[in-house]
């Protein structure tokens, strides 16, 4: 707290200057995330990678390469993208692609509701916000004490859904593929998020219930839905309605 | 064949523009009750766990044990030794690549 309070001061100007009303929390995030560009880096790769791989897959699925760039825009959900397109290439219908999608999305239901009472502003503001919402912009934009970072989260969307779309078309284009096991690139993913992890396994508790998490998560793999897995995976943090209440 | 692709698409972006911004627009900027804010603050570990357990041990709905382990495990170290994120990712990815080469 002191190296922060010491560290931040001359950048509140900053943060002033970049958005009206900031408050000190933001000031903090802002500073903390001008050195975080290189944070954001391998981010914005392992979605880059991914994201040439979607704008390939999707035309070979049969969708045109200005609608496979405008779903990247509007959906910024690789999961439940590249699970669409996948039905979609296996025969599947239109319907059985949506449905697909929507399951992998769900955790972004708990995941939003977490950030809200941060966001401030009417709701364009806050569905931009909730645009920006996918796995890695959601876990960057919580700050250690478990709070949320509206300018974090901005900044991190913003930076990973320009790579996202901009990564569609350039795989749209080339309707050439990364070969994404050769490079193993397909551990980059996991790899990030366990980098994310790591710091929120302080207590004993967070152990537990993420160990749980990830065993329930594969136990249901076999029998349930892709997505539903995850989400029930999750709903393990349930158990922190009594951890809360004995404290 | 279009029109099917152009269903595709505005049905993907209005259930997943729904769902993201669900908790946003109904809640608002309203404070969580202390029984949901409990719960909340445990989702970080349990939901990237699960996203952890999901890309490391299965493939489509199978469960499996392949080079991608190694790489997470390399990762493990790694962010024991306290390595940069980027290193982490380089080791993890390259390790993969290796092991399948």
């Amino acid at each position: 707290m002191d190296v922060y309070r010491k560290t931040t001061a001359p950048e509140l100007r900053q943060g002033e200057r970049a958005s009206s009303g900031v408050e000190l929390g933001d000031a903090i995030a802002e500073r903390a995330l001008l050195a975080s560009f290189r944070l954001l880096l391998p981010f914005a790769m392992t979605l880059g990678a991914f994201g040439i791989s979607f704008g390939a897959l999707g035309v070979e699925a049969g969708v045109s390469p200005t609608l496979t760039v405008v779903m990247s825009a509007t959906m910024f959900a690789g999961g439940a993208q590249f699970a669409a397109v996948a039905i979609l290439l296996q025969g599947g219908s239109i319907a059985v692609a949506v449905t697909a999608a929507c399951l992998l999305n769900v955790r972004f239901i708990p995941m939003a509701l977490a950030v809200s009472p941060y966001l401030r502003g009417g709701w364009p503001w806050r569905l931009l916000h909730s645009h920006f919402i996918i796995d890695e912009t959601w876990a960057l934009s919580q700050s250690s004490d478990g709070t949320y970072l509206p300018v974090a989260l901005r900044r991190a969307g913003s930076t990973l859904w320009v790579t996202w779309v901009g990564a569609t078309l350039v795989g749209a284009l080339l309707q050439n593929s990364i070969d994404m096991e050769r490079l193993g690139l397909d551990a980059a993913l996991p790899a990030l998020f366990l980098a994310l992890l790591v710091p929120r396994l302080r207590t004993n508790t967070q152990w537990g219930v993420a160990a749980g998490a990830g065993l329930l998560t594969l136990l249901l793999v076999p029998a349930a839905p892709p997505g539903v897995p995850i989400l029930i995976g999750g709903s393990v943090a349930l158990l922190g309605i009594r951890n809360r209440g004995a404290s | 064949m279009t029109s099917r692709m152009a269903g595709l698409v505005i049905a993907g972006a209005i259930s997943t523009l729904t769902i993201k911004a669900l908790g946003p627009l109904l809640l608002g900027g309203r404070p969580l009750g202390r029984r949901l804010k409990g719960v909340l603050e445990l989702m970080a570990p349990c939901l990237l766990a699960a996203l952890i357990a999901v890309q490391t041990f299965t493939r489509g709905s199978a469960v499996v044990l392949d080079e991608r382990l190694a790489g997470i495990a390399v990762a493990g170290v790694a962010l024991a030794l306290r390595a940069n994120i980027f290193v982490v990712v380089v080791l993890a990815a390259s390790t993969t690549a290796l092991l399948r080469a």
